[in-house]
């Protein structure tokens, strides 16, 4: 298992980054923490005739408090953000996302700028990105997670646009989410995954956003005017998880059949939706 | 699916070096773990094998080997100048066995075909 040769350059800016992915168009890919790009490289499944490595490129790795969420810098390994502070206080959501990303190894070296730019369907981050209504800074604009993630393994990204950070909105008082995934062991691609963010005021739903992913081919979201302006009862429960698995139509993959994943699918998103709930509702709001 | 308990006995006669005997019974038991509810060989219609790699034919790894606990019976042999029998990866083939039929009693089947994955459970439950 050996990549086919490619030119290797080594960026030492952001500048420099976008001149070699101008000077080689389509041909150059951008190496990060290089967790998925390179068992790509090794199994050919990516060929790219250019690797751009970013991780001499200096402050991308700073995690920053921005508009009482936060500002996440591309470099930013995904184990740093997992113990760092500032994503437990601000963004619940985002740190029960994190540890289900991969392994214990492979979180140490992977970065969230470098998942998010991957666009797996499967991945955990872009499916809390989009639950969260987060966005994606790139060197040419800012772009709402949800219109960010086009396909599996494509985004909005222009041929010389790289991701320089992205945000998080807080999660405010009256808030809670949840996350869940079901693969096959600790690490595997999810076979389904859901991400919920419900606000709670007097006692009823004001506000819920949920986000399904790894059953379509970017993070969806469902609609979930049914639950507003009353508490979250059962029906509303089973209602919205028998209408997330029939908005589906998974692939069948060796894990799982469409059927499978679209039954684990209601399943997941009826215990994201009763867990958020829980959470909004054991603080004060 | 959760292994809620496991335990393995064996007569190994009598047993010249314990730590070699209780690796052998830990390392078989995750062999027959994964044969009873992870690997998998697959192929397609043309012949292609689907499972080539790790990340399609699944093994469990240390997280995911459930608890084990041992015992030990020790009849010496009357053959050996010791009174040792062998014991390589013995639980190998008893943990696919006593897994499934525990499955097959919880679910009331009596044909069950391994991996016992997390999708053919599902099946039988349907």
């Amino acid at each position: 298992m050996k990549p086919v040769p490619f030119t290797y350059v080594r960026a030492e800016s952001v500048e420099q980054a976008v001149d070699a992915l101008r000077a080689h168009g389509g041909e150059a890919k951008l190496l990060a923490g290089g967790q998925s790009l390179v068992p790509a490289l090794n199994m050919r499944l990516a060929r790219p005739s250019v690797l751009v490595d970013l991780n001499r490129v200096p402050g991308l790795d700073r995690i920053d408090e921005e508009n009482g969420g936060i500002r996440i810098g591309a470099l930013v390994r995904q184990s740093a953000a997992e113990r760092a502070q500032l994503v437990h206080e601000r963004c619940p959501l985002l740190a029960k996302s994190l540890p289900l990303v991969g392994h214990f190894v492979t979180r140490n070296r992977g970065t969230i700028g470098g998942s998010i730019a991957h666009a797996d369907a499967a991945a955990e981050l872009p499916l809390a990105l989009v639950a969260l209504a987060g966005s994606v800074i790139t060197t040419l604009r800012t772009i709402p997670a949800a219109d960010f993630f086009v396909g599996h393994f494509t985004t909005a990204l222009a041929d010389d646009e790289l991701v320089v950070a992205s945000t998080w909105p807080r999660a405010r008082s009256g808030e809670g989410s949840a996350f869940g995934e079901f693969a096959p062991r600790h690490g595997d691609f999810a076979l389904a995954s859901a991400a919920c963010v419900l606000r709670v005021e007097n006692g009823a739903v004001a506000e819920a956003r949920l986000a399904v992913g790894s059953v379509t081919d970017r993070p969806e979201l469902l609609d979930v005017e049914p639950l507003l302006g009353r508490p979250l009862d059962d029906d509303g429960v089973r209602s919205l998880g028998t209408a997330a698995a029939a908005a589906v139509d998974p692939p069948p993959n060796l894990h799982g059949s469409p059927r499978y994943r679209r039954a684990l699918l209601g399943t997941l998103v009826e215990r994201a939706l009763r867990t958020a709930w829980a959470r909004a509702t054991e603080t004060p709001s | 699916m959760r292994v809620l308990d496991y335990v393995s006995v064996h007569d190994a006669g009598r047993l010249l070096n314990p730590l070699i005997v209780e690796g052998q019974v830990r390392g078989g038991f995750a062999h027959g773990v994964g044969a009873a509810l992870f690997e998998r060989i697959v192929y397609d219609e043309d012949g292609n094998l689907l499972t080539g790699t790790f990340m399609d034919y699944l093994c469990p790894t240390a997280a995911d080997v459930p608890s084990l606990r041992m015992e030990h019976l020790e009849t010496p042999s009357p053959f050996t100048a010791l009174g040792a029998k062998g014991l390589g990866e013995g639980t190998t083939m008893s943990a696919p066995v006593a897994i499934a039929n525990a499955v097959a009693d919880a679910l009331g089947v009596d044909a069950l075909e391994l991996p016992l994955t997390p999708a053919r459970v599902w099946e039988l439950l349907a």
